[in-house]
């Protein structure tokens, strides 16, 4: 009798979870940061905000696994001949979430929001080219126009900074709403963000215009998307192996190596083009002023080794001013200076760099080759830099400071060297880090951090925007990058990656080209 | 001149006096054998503090000296850390950083603390109600967030955590020996130097301070275990000691990361300031147990 109870109730639990999981079918995403501030696509520059940003916003243009470029929003669009502008003819029948209909009208609106300075966009702005204006042809019909011949447009259109938000939420709220309550063409809506704690999306059901290169069309396939800060690895780590979290962004590489092991996890390591991990020189200041300094980095620092040893052989030494995975990459960049700690200490010399005092760290003037860099990440890596560079007589002041402190030491040209990475598809990001009207002064927080001007780079810069075959553009970017590398302005350091530890019972995870943020759409998850 | 020395007399009684004491007090704290443990253990670590460069097996800064992570084996008997570096070498040499940034902020809080209490507690009146205001507010702060506070504005460094938790000690310093001068001023020998028209900084120091120093000695044990705990945490949120220093908070922020895969980068470090701190502790509770007269009565 009792056994009889026992086994109608077991059923019943039974059919109560499985409905339970139909009803509520979520996927849960482990996110290393938690401080992100805006979800408004034209206004972020973070990685972090745009893996948010991503599921709920459609692009127009997006790339297949070969990098060429395919149908989203728009069906078809045409180049004009002279690059000054491109016509996008849209799918019919795209809606926001809020109803609004995405038409022509809704990309002008967007675009000439990121155009004005108001906005304070910090990445889609650049972006979005030389600017001239949106004309609409008819709802599904427009033609964006640029002041000069604008070749890098496609890799523009094809980012989520471009994506197009809903003017009726925007008007009706205001930027700053609109930035904590984003509305989008996404496969999934907004729900709710829980400052530090996390943020839930659920499924657009009214979803039926995947790109082109999607597994499926419709409705994504699971219910709810969830995003967890979890800032410690290693609580990261604990979580996906108790199955709080399906998906773990930026896993330690020794947690990668225990997760590869296990047949109930899948590792996806993706390396991300753009900028590498990068020592930025201030040649603004003493002692990186001097090139002799600079150089002498280079030879001192066996990047291979150094990057094997702290993370695990799963990382990459960078060998470029652009991660070899980017459009127009260099590979002079790699051996240009080789490892020769000798001839670091010749050069070092040369230059007048001897230690005087018997401290172990060269002088010169009676002022010691002391080298501060505010960091806000990478501790480790800077320790072993750190060391590598002190037996040459370099000392690398490392300090361990909060964003709010490094954004104040750039502005006010209180460093001497500091760390930048960004992760980008197109190799239009150098203008970013390397254009004058980038020097960052006070209240101006840009990201020339080599407080480097030349006419010369600005002129490389231009030119490679306006050239019109993809061949000219990597010719001009190449000059580019080896005069850089000749004037030693910045020490690349370590290629990003992206390291994913997923749930093996995970499946449809697609990645975006160049950056390798996830997509959801496609996911499925099986019991 | 004469009164030069009749001051250095007086100072050669007071050392002498104090060098009696200390050798009774000695005897009196070695009758607990908690307390008499924790004094040797004290010691040895002074002596490894002291000794850092001749007994630490390694250089606590060369890198790829072992095989990264290694496990403590005979040649690491703690292993080693990320960057192969020795954490045996490096928690000898942390314990210089911990025994002076404790004893130094003590000394700090002790000082201004004695000097804010004693005015306070002599003067009355006024001042101590405007005084003591300001140290209920500073004593509102959680010792570690105001210690936070003033590191980000002075700077992170050695220096300015010493001074960082020195100033949030000095509050709870100031109040007990403001309590203590309150019944020690109403004695008859301080009248007595009154009446005879002894300047008031003179009684403060001769009369009244050497008499609040036993229960201000005892706190002031307490702080530098507070004060040791508070560095190594300041450094472990990354406010206090920077890479590459050996200083155990900082240890154990490096070895945070890898505490799933390389225990012994976090319970080295973590069972030094342990014993250190409980030492500290431990030889603070038996200096109560002797000199707190509440303790004193329910022993006899």
């Amino acid at each position: 009798m009792h056994r009889r109870w026992l086994g109608v109730l077991l059923g019943l639990l039974l059919l109560l979870t499985s409905v339970a999981a139909l009803a509520d079918l979520t996927v849960v995403w482990g996110e290393d940061r938690d401080d992100l501030a805006t979800l408004d696509p034209r206004i972020t520059q973070s990685r972090h905000e745009l893996q948010v940003i991503r599921q709920v916003f459609d692009s127009l243009i997006t790339l297949d696994d070969a990098g060429n470029p395919v149908p989203w929003l728009a069906e078809s669009w045409d180049v004009a001949a002279d690059y000054t502008s491109i016509t996008f003819h849209l799918k019919p029948g795209i809606l926001f979430h809020d109803g609004t209909p995405c038409n022509a009208d809704a990309f002008k609106f967007t675009y000439d929001s990121i155009a004005d300075p108001a906005t304070g966009s910090q990445a889609a702005i650049d972006y979005l080219g030389p600017y001239k204006g949106t004309v609409v042809h008819d709802d599904l019909t427009f033609t964006v126009e640029y002041t000069r011949p604008y070749g890098a447009m496609i890799s523009g259109f094809v980012l989520t900074y471009l994506a197009p938000v809903s003017p009726t939420a925007v008007q009706a709220n205001g930027d700053a709403w609109f930035a904590e309550n984003p509305v989008g063409t996404g496969p999934f809506k907004f729900v709710e963000w829980v400052r530090r704690s996390h943020i839930t999306l659920v499924k657009n059901t009214e979803y039926n215009w995947a790109p082109a290169n999607a597994l499926h069309n419709g409705p994504a396939y699971i219910d709810t998307l969830g995003f967890k800060f979890i800032k410690e690895n290693s609580t990261r780590a604990a979580a996906l192996e108790t199955g709080e979290i399906h998906v773990g962004d930026l896993m330690d590489p020794l947690d990668v190596m225990a997760f590869e092991g296990d047949d109930d996890f899948d590792v996806f390591l993706g390396r991300v083009g753009g900028v590498p991990v990068t020592l930025y020189l201030n040649t603004s200041r003493f002692p990186t002023n001097d090139r002799a300094v600079r150089q002498a980095i280079f030879h001192a620092l066996d990047l291979e080794t150094i990057v094997d040893n702290v993370f695990f052989g799963y990382l990459k030494a960078a060998t470029g001013v652009l991660a070899s995975s980017t459009f127009c990459y260099w590979p002079g960049g790699d051996g240009y200076y080789p490892y020769d700690p000798a001839k670091a200490e010749a050069i070092l010399e040369e230059a007048g760099w001897v230690d005087t005092n018997g401290n172990g760290i060269r002088d010169k003037f009676g002022q010691e080759l002391s080298i501060y860099c505010p960091i806000i990440f990478k501790a480790t890596l800077m320790t072993a830099v750190q060391a590598e560079l002190r037996k040459v007589g370099i000392d690398l002041n490392v300090e361990n400071v909060t964003k709010a402190r490094q954004d104040e030491l750039i502005m006010n040209n209180e460093y001497e060297a500091g760390l930048v990475r960004w992760v980008a598809t197109d190799p239009s990001v150098l203008g970013i880090l390397m254009h004058t009207d980038n020097i960052p002064a006070p209240g101006y927080f840009k990201f020339n951090w080599q407080h480097y001007s030349s006419s010369v780079i600005d002129r490389l810069l231009a030119e490679a925007e306006s050239a019109t075959s993809p061949d000219e553009r990597c010719s001009i970017y190449a000059t580019l990058q080896e005069l850089v590398y000749d004037l030693a302005l910045m020490v690349p350091l370590q290629e990003t990656t992206q390291t994913v530890v997923y749930a093996s019972n995970l499946t449809g995870l697609r990645w975006e080209v160049g950056n390798y943020q996830a997509i959801f759409y496609d996911v499925q998850l099986a019991d | 001149m004469k009164r030069f020395r009749r001051l250095s007399e007086e100072t050669g009684q007071w050392c002498r006096y104090v060098l009696k004491r200390s050798w009774y007090w000695y005897k009196k704290i070695a009758e607990s054998p908690g307390a008499a443990i924790s004094l040797v253990l004290l010691l040895l670590l002074v002596l490894m503090a002291v000794l850092a460069p001749a007994i630490s097996p390694r250089d606590p800064y060369a890198t790829y000296i072992g095989p990264r992570l290694s496990a403590p084996s005979w040649q690491f008997p703690f292993g080693t850390d990320v960057l192969g570096r020795d954490i045996l070498s490096r928690m000898i040499y942390g314990s210089q950083l911990s025994l002076v940034v404790g004893i130094l902020s003590a000394a700090f809080s002790l000082v201004f603390g004695v000097i804010l209490g004693s005015i306070s507690g002599f003067y009355g009146g006024k001042v101590d109600s405007v005084l003591m205001k300001v140290v209920d507010i500073w004593l509102g702060f959680p010792p570690l967030i105001f210690a936070l506070a003033i590191v980000t504005i002075l700077g992170k460094g050695v220096n300015n955590v010493i001074m960082a938790v020195g100033i949030s000690g000095i509050p709870r310093l100031a109040r007990i020996v403001r309590a203590q001068v309150l019944s020690v001023r109403e004695m008859s020998f301080v009248e007595a130097s009154h009446a005879i028209g002894a300047p008031s900084w003179r009684i403060i120091m001769i009369h009244i301070v050497p008499n609040v120093l036993s229960s201000v000695i005892v706190l002031s044990t307490l702080q530098v275990a507070g004060a040791i705990i508070s560095a190594a945490s300041l450094s472990f949120l990354g406010m206090g000691a920077q890479p590459p220093t050996a200083e155990w908070g900082l240890m154990l922020n490096e070895g945070r990361a890898y505490m799933r895969h390389a225990w012994w980068m976090t319970v080295f470090p973590g069972m030094a300031l342990f014993i250190t701190v409980m030492a500290v502790n431990l030889l603070g509770d038996r200096l109560r147990e002797l000199l707190d007269p509440r303790y004193r009565r329910s022993r006899n």
